[in-house]
């Protein structure tokens, strides 16, 4: 369910929002809900100086209030503020309000540039309207700081999923170095096993007599192999070790009984 | 828990991570950023220097890295 654009608390629809990019869209939608209050209350500012001057700031201010408290909402704010002038203003927040719903961020930095042409358009110059430069610009940094957090996510995601390809078979190595008393680093330095080809140098029927020695089952074996094969395959290049040390696993694994 | 591993040199270091075995570059002037998770056990992770390579060995539980740019690495390579 998509969120009314007339709902300023930025609740209804929240379950639906928080999982259509991962990240809290409600509260980025609130960010540019309360940012685009603030255009509207820079722009009011300017609109009962200028544009409307019988109107007094405490009016706009009343009529804004019943506005977002009423079922017209942000946009029926504005219009009651000034229902001729803010026609572009009104219909780019409408567009950027759409568009962040739609999950189209690159659109929205776009949606904030024409909004803040429509702004200076519709409000002229002055103090006002550097307010609403003002306002606009934070409006931006924010949008930019959500798709910064977004694009961080899915990195995050990323990574995760390579290292998840391979949680479940570390937990089993993991406990194996638990039964030995050991963590699991502590298998490295050639104890079980070393680094990048170094590995090739274990594969020594002395090596496998210190294994065994040690107190480890070939299940165990078999279940760090495993483990490294996973590795070896889910890793992106940067892993020069998992594979000879798998190839050193099926070296004792192979040599077990000789 | 979380901690920063960073070179300070004038050559690059290697990070090896143990127990996947994977390994990145570490720039002069760079960082690498952990979180080793809290967990029973007698170790909570492991820090080995050699030259020109610094071994994170993590502990019991789970680990993340990030580097300096904050975005995650994958802890197998």
């Amino acid at each position: 369910m998509r969120r009314p654009v007339s709902d300023p608390s930025g609740l209804i629809g929240c379950s639906s929002f928080t999982t259509f990019w991962g990240l809290d869209l409600c509260q980025s939608v609130s960010i540019v809900e309360n940012e685009a209050i603030g255009v509207a209350k820079a722009a009011g500012d300017t609109a009962s100086a200028v544009v409307h001057p019988v109107r007094t700031w405490q009016a706009w201010d009343s009529a804004c209030q019943a506005g977002l408290n009423g079922p017209g909402g942000l946009l029926q704010c504005i219009d009651n503020v000034n229902p001729f002038g803010a026609g572009g203003v009104r219909g780019q927040i409408q567009q950027t309000w759409n568009d962040l719903n739609n999950g189209c961020p690159s659109q929205v930095g776009q949606d904030i540039g024409t909004l803040q042409f429509e702004a200076a358009l519709s409000y002229g110059g002055g103090a006002a309207a550097a307010k609403v430069a003002e306002r606009l610009k934070l409006l931006k940094a924010r949008v930019n700081e959500m798709k910064a957090v977004r694009a961080a996510d899915k990195a995050a995601k990323a990574a995760e999923s390579v290292s998840a390809k391979v949680a479940d078979k570390f937990n089993r190595v993991r406990a194996i170095a638990k039964d030995h008393g050991l963590n699991v680093p502590e298998f490295g330095g050639g104890y079980l096993w070393a680094n990048k080809d170094a590995n090739l140098a274990l594969q020594t029927p002395e090596q496998l007599a210190e294994v065994k020695a040690r107190g480890f089952t070939k299940s165990e074996i078999n279940t760090i192999r495993d483990y490294y094969r996973a590795v070896d395959s889910a890793s992106t290049g940067t892993n020069p070790s998992a594979g000879y040390r798998a190839q050193l696993m099926q070296y004792y694994l192979d040599n077990w009984r000789k | 828990m979380r901690f920063q591993v960073g070179a300070r040199g004038t050559s690059p270091v290697t990070v090896v991570l143990e127990p996947s075995g994977a390994e990145y570059m570490l720039q002069p002037g760079d960082y690498y950023e952990f979180e080793w998770e809290d967990a029973p056990g007698p170790l909570l992770g492991m820090i080995i220097h050699e030259p020109d390579v610094i071994t994170i060995g993590e502990g019991n539980g789970r680990a993340r890295m990030w580097n300096s740019r904050g975005e995650e690495m994958s802890m197998i390579g």
